[in-house]
């Protein structure tokens, strides 16, 4: 009955059957260009961060680590999958063969190949990969409340809030997960709505897209807006409110909404049609390649965090995201690598060419990998493979991080790390030290508990 | 307090560190400032044996501070004695001595005695080794207390099982981290003394009394002695309560431990202290308090498994300062005012009437004053108009409407859980609680006991919501006692007494609570969570539960009460129900102060869920008079309310004075709010005459008679509106936002009611008002009061100067909806 608290669970979660997989560990892995070794470092060593932007871009249903950068050509029958590899860029590093864009840009980025935890269900790993912080169950209906995380973006906004006043610290975009109920791990949850990120629920690839927060109707030309303005100001003044902090709370997020409203700036970071129409076409005129796009722009107009969501669900049928049950070859090789090669070389590329990449972290991750044994179900069809959050891939690019660096590695077939093993709360908080905020401020929760931000360790091997 | 798994034992005599005499402190009363010492006599015993002492000096005006640094000692003779410059009495040699302490001309002597100076103690694991592995902070949550240890050696949180502690440091990994051949080659020695590299870094310096009492005991074979050593029975603290003048910014305290022989030992520094703030208090390990600023502050002490509390004032300096304050109503301001003198702090003036009208509609209500309903309170020359007004609000049908909004947040009545209806049938039964003055003990006796169907009795609700019996015992304790019991589902809590037994022993009333979905039609099939239909609440099968570590089976058990005998009836939620309601103090101080901070804004004890000793109300005095109140009038609602909102204080204006500015838990002014998102949406309704509609319900339903969390639309949302899945008043967001910024200056629920040809503003100019009238209705409507010259005469020139009349009106509209003085109660 007793099924402890969180952190409890988190504990107990280690199982003596995962510790020993790990510590097994073997070299295998040690032909690969750029080993890294797991060393003891201080987390708050060379806090003197390079990134100053990050983007999280975060691929729902949980990607196939095998079938796309851990591929395991040696591996038997009913495991290795379809795909063939291909040669990077990178001599040595290999990749599946549908991803040939991605081979020319994959020297860019790291690869940490033993993330892992053990939470099966999409909403619960979902909101560990959004915070770093495993949920207390492992449910496909864990439920979004208060005594949750907040967002990685949340805590960034908190602790290292943008420079401009008039832009949001953190913007999300352009949908909300849900896996049956809302996933949680979205938003600022404890830390108070004032750090909930700046949501923007449209579809950036639609030719009309815009914001109606920073649109005026038609009969509030700004100069009507000035002048209500003006009468607000009168007003307030015969109340003599201004001694009270929360009148000026209310004041300074009016200040900073009409700013907003009057600022070209923000306007236009959110313009998609100031970009060439040949640019928007390398990245894909989807809500993806787009969205990746709006993260360059927010980015370069100074925005703290940008996270994108690959995909509203979780892709069971012909739309959606990385959830492949059934047909997991099919799908992967007719929508998702395809939709994937196309957007994310073109946005690293365009990131580096302005030179963005070097102060901004770039992190593409699912909530779990997919299992090595290809399945065969009633439910979902053939050719399908299941949830694996023992082990699966992370990739991180810029703010400092080594191009073409390998940290960890997974056993012969993908299914447990045989290296340097990493969880969710490692990778918070290498997001977190990446921006100079130290993973082990506290915050308190709805109960006033102290809890860390990230109970993990920053990689910070991985940093050049 | 004390462990019970410690047997009582006879002390032996060498054990006894130092034995304080009780008796009366001693005073030298003559003129000029007062001494007292504090203890009045001195008895060392043994080697290690020290004694603190506390020297308080008494002003002519009756001004208390604390003077144990700055004081004078002198022992005589010499020979026997030492003393510190900070108060700090340790034995030289065996006889009799005179410490002689001298403050600003004014002297008081304490007796000393030494014996057995030349005998140091072997170290006691239960009373020295377990306290200063507290002390130095080596079990807190951050370092090895937590849960996982940390660098592979853990220790229970804050001392809470010394035997698993014992364990760990002398068995744990082969006992290597116990040398008792070379025991100053110990880990458990090295890495806290620094002499090896230790996260943690240095804890204790080699030669300290801890580091030497480590090592002794290490020494002696680092052996258990539960068996033999005497177990703490009760904890003082010294002073427990003080007003500290200025200029005086410390406090030394004295913390006195009485064990199961009789025995008495200053334990000050073998102690833990956490404070409420640690940015504005601190305490060093010898026990003294140092304040950055004049501020209130409340010491938690631990020692072994003992509590004990010190809640200090430092005062602001102040000399010329004079008291000052409206005549007191009734007891209410008697305790609140009498707080504020004492800590030299002015309340505020009396409100307007203006404000004081639309607060008190605010504030019972949830809606604003209308403008004729302005007009005529502004006008009427009777000097009750604000009691009869408050009485005349009480008998409105809202008031039950909106205190019915604020039990279902806490009661989480919610769509998934209860359903579609549900969420209706609860919500009007909650209604009908308050709008006929239902006491609160029968209230929550039909919440807590109450089986049966969710349509057919819907208080049985409760056991809907609460599905599971530690949510259950979680939910008992927050709503109907204002007790956190969470952290003792994993570990005793270790800022509260409550230990895993508390919290199993109730969890134990609703495990044989069992549920049956009569017709569940779920919008989702998959969703295990949802509950779509009536459901039947039983009971099956024996109540009870087991403890989570020993595994022994645990009777249901209220929190601070002894185990109900239930006989044969396996119905212990009716125990539960009694226990709850039948002179329960705890019950009574939770409802007032509750009630209390639904007014205020904020409660006497805050949070208003986190009742602990080391929590203690801001104003006892004011809460224990609420809670008279509460239970002298039969535990009804509204009587309570309105002694509250009829009190000179609940009537002061929001501004504070120069001496409050800093101060918010002492009531000296009104809190200043953003209105709840329900009743804002309200409120622009009801100000633009432009009603919101919602799906299913009937037109004209204000958004407080909505039930559940979801009524739909993104305003309520975005202005805090809860989930309802937690049972917690902080899951209503207060905090402003930039998009409640976006919704006032440009949402969809202003702009839709603004532009409406048929608000307010339509009528008005159809009416054929002029400017003057149409602005004197608007502000009267809105703000409660007509505008100053000024206003007036800017809004008025701003539609004269426009082309579109009704535009400018619009305008002038929208800059009153998103005024301050709109936004907030005030």
């Amino acid at each position: 009955m007793n099924r402890g608290c969180a952190d409890f669970q988190a504990t107990r979660r280690l199982t003596r059957r995962g510790l020993l997989t790990a510590g097994a560990a073997g070299f295998a892995g040690l032909n690969l260009p750029t080993l890294l070794r797991a060393a003891e470092r201080s987390p708050l060593a060379n806090l003197a961060a390079k990134a100053k932007h990050v983007i999280f871009l975060h691929q729902f249903g949980g990607p196939s680590h095998i079938d796309t950068f851990d591929m395991k050509p040696d591996a038997p029958d009913g495991i290795r999958g379809e795909f063939k590899p291909i040669q990077s860029s990178q001599p040595g590093l290999t990749l599946s063969e549908h991803l040939p864009r991605f081979a020319k840009v994959l020297g860019r980025f790291a690869q940490i190949r033993s993330v892992h935890h053990s939470m099966k269900n999409h909403n619960s790993a979902t909101y560990y990969s959004l915070t770093g912080h495993a949920p207390p169950v492992d449910d496909i209906r864990l439920r979004d409340t208060q005594e949750l995380y907040p967002s990685y973006g949340s805590v960034v906004a908190r602790f290292r809030p943008g420079d401009d006043p008039a832009l949001p610290s953190h913007v999300a975009y352009p949908h909300i997960l849900r896996d049956g109920s809302v996933t949680p791990g979205q938003a600022a949850s404890f830390l108070g709505k004032g750090f909930d990120p700046f949501f923007v629920g449209r579809d950036p690839s639609q030719p009309d897209f815009q914001l109606p927060e920073l649109s005026l109707p038609a009969d509030t030309p700004l100069g009507r807006l000035d002048d209500r303005r003006g009468l607000l100001r009168m007003v307030d003044q015969q109340a003599e409110l201004g001694w009270s902090g929360t009148a000026r709370g209310i004041d300074a997020f009016y200040d900073r909404a009409l700013a907003m409203l009057a600022s070209p700036k923000v306007k236009a970071a959110f313009d998609l049609s100031q970009e060439p129409a040949k640019l928007r076409d390398d990245y894909g005129r989807t809500s993806y390649g787009q969205s990746c796009l709006l993260a360059r722009r927010l980015v370069e107009a100074g925005v703290r965090f940008v996270t994108v969501y690959y995909a509203a669900s979780l892709g069971q049928g012909s739309f959606g995201g990385w959830d492949t049950h059934g047909e997991n070859f099919q799908k992967l090789k007719d929508r998702l690598l395809p939709s994937t090669d196309q957007t994310v070389p073109t946005f690293i590329e365009d990131m580096a060419a302005r030179g963005l990449l070097d102060e901004t972290l770039v992190v593409w991750m699912g909530e779990f990998g997919r299992s090595p044994r290809v399945a065969n179900t009633a439910q979902f069809g053939p050719n399908g493979r299941d949830h694996w959050p023992k082990c699966y891939t992370v990739l991180m690019a810029g703010g400092g991080v080594a191009p073409g660096a390998i940290y960890g590695a997974s056993d012969r077939i993908g299914a447990y790390p045989s290296l340097d093993p990493v969880t969710p709360d490692d990778i918070a908080a290498t997001m977190f030290w990446a921006l100079g905020i130290d993973p082990s401020i506290e915050v308190q929760d709805s109960l006033g508990r102290p809890l860390p931000i990230a109970s993990g360790k920053p990689l910070t091997r991985l940093f050049a | 307090m004390a462990d019970s798994r410690r047997p009582p034992t006879t002390l032996p005599s060498l054990l006894v560190a130092i034995a304080l005499v009780a008796g009366s402190s001693s005073a030298l009363r003559a003129e000029g400032p007062a001494l007292q010492v504090v203890p009045s006599t001195i008895r060392l015993d043994g080697a290690d044996a020290r004694q603190q002492v506390v020297v308080t000096v008494e002003g002519p005006d009756g001004s208390i501070r604390d003077a144990s640094s700055s004081a004078t000692y002198r022992l005589e003779p010499l020979a026997v004695a030492q003393v510190s410059p900070l108060g700090l009495v340790s034995p030289t040699s065996d006889g009799r001595a005179t410490l002689i302490v001298e403050v600003e001309g004014r002297s008081a002597t304490v007796p000393v005695e030494v014996v057995a100076a030349a005998h140091p103690q072997p170290s006691s694991y239960r009373l020295d080794v377990a306290a200063l592995v507290s002390k130095t902070g080596c079990n807190s949550g951050a370092c090895h207390g937590n849960i996982n240890g940390k660098g592979g050696f853990r220790l229970s949180l804050r001392g809470d099982d010394p035997s698993f502690d014992l364990a760990s440091m002398t068995r744990d990994t082969f006992g290597r981290r116990a040398d008792l051949a070379l025991p100053s080659k110990s880990l458990v020695y090295l890495k806290p003394t620094g002499l090896v590299p230790h996260e943690g870094g240095q804890r204790f310096g080699r030669e300290s009394a801890e580091g030497t009492a480590l090592l002794r005991w290490l020494a002696s074979g680092a052996l258990d002695d539960a068996a033999t050593a005497p177990r703490l029975v009760g904890l003082d603290v010294f002073p427990p309560r003080r007003f500290a003048a200025a200029p005086s910014l410390a406090q030394q305290l004295l913390v006195t431990a009485t064990f199961s022989d009789g025995s008495r030992r200053d334990v000050t520094r073998q102690a833990s202290y956490d404070v409420d703030d640690p940015t504005k208090v601190s305490v060093t390990p010898a026990g003294r308090v140092e304040a950055t600023r004049p501020v209130e502050a409340t010491v938690a002490v631990r020692y072994l498994g003992g509590r004990g509390v010190s809640r200090l004032a430092f005062l602001a300096d102040r000399p010329d300062f004079v008291f000052q304050a409206p005549t007191p109503i009734n007891k209410v301001d008697e305790a609140v005012f009498a707080k504020l003198r004492a800590l030299k702090v002015r309340p505020s003036e009396p409100c307007t009437d203006a404000t004081f009208l639309r607060r008190a509609h605010l504030d019972a209500l949830g809606v604003l004053p209308t403008a004729d309903e302005a007009r005529a309170f502004l006008h009427d020359p009777d000097p009750l108009k604000r009691v009869r007004l408050v009485d005349r609000l009480l008998s409105r049908p809202e008031f039950a409407d909106f205190w019915a909004l604020k039990w279902a947040d806490l009661l989480r009545n919610e769509e998934k859980t209860m359903g579609s209806k549900g969420v209706w049938v609860f919500q009007r039964w909650l209604r009908d609680q308050i709008a006929a003055d239902v006491p609160l003990d029968l209230f929550a006796r039909r919440l807590v006991a109450s089986t049966g169907s969710n349509y057919g009795n819907p208080p049985s609700s409760f056991h809907r919501t609460n599905r599971d019996p530690l949510i259950a015992a979680e939910t008992f304790g927050q709503v109907f006692l204002g007790i956190r019991i969470q952290c003792a589902r994993c570990h005793n809590h270790p800022f509260d007494r409550w230990t895993q037994a508390d919290y199993y022993g109730l969890t134990g009333y609703f495990t044989n609570v069992r549920r049956k979905a009569v017709d569940n039609r779920r919008t989702d099939a998959l969703d295990l969570h949802e509950v779509n239909g009536d459901e039947i609440i039983y009971l099956e099968g024996r109540p009870g539960s087991a403890h989570p570590r020993t595994r022994e089976p645990l009777a249901p058990k209220p929190l601070d009460g002894p185990a109900i005998a239930l006989g044969d009836d396996p119905d212990a939620l009716k125990a539960l129900a009694d226990w709850l309601t039948t002179g329960n103090r705890q019950f009574a101080r939770n409802m007032a102060n509750r009630v209390w901070f639904h007014l205020m804004g904020r409660g006497v004890v805050e949070p208003v869920d986190d009742f602990r000793d080391s929590n203690p109300p801001s104003n006892p005095e004011l809460l224990d008079s609420l809670a008279d109140s509460l239970v002298s009038e039969g535990y009804r609602l509204r009587p309570l309310v309105a002694l509250i909102m009829k009190s000179a204080t609940y009537g002061l204006d929001a501004r504070p004075d120069e001496t409050a500015v800093d101060d918010e838990a002492n009531f000296a002014h009104a809190s200043v709010r953003l209105l709840p998102a329900e009743v804002l949406m309200d409120a622009l309704c009801q100000a633009l005459e432009r009603p919101e509609s919602y799906d299913q319900s009937p037109r004209g339903i204000r958004s407080v008679q909505m039930p559940g969390a979801h009524p739909g639309g993104s305003f309520l949302r975005t202005f805090g509106k809860p989930d309802r899945l937690l049972t917690c008043e902080c899951e209503r967001s207060e905090s402003t936002t930039l998009a409640q910024a976006f919704q006032l200056i440009n949402g969809e629920a202003i702009r839709s009611k603004l532009a409406d040809d048929d608000n307010r503003i339509g009528r008005l100019i159809r009416l054929g008002k002029d400017d003057a009238d149409i602005l004197d209705e608007l502000a009267l409507a809105t703000v409660g009061h007509p505008f100053d010259a000024t206003r007036t005469a800017g809004f008025l020139g701003h539609v004269a100067g426009s082309a579109d009349r009704r535009k400018a009106w619009e305008d002038v509209a929208w800059a009153i909806l998103n005024s301050k003085e709109f936004l907030l109660r005030h």
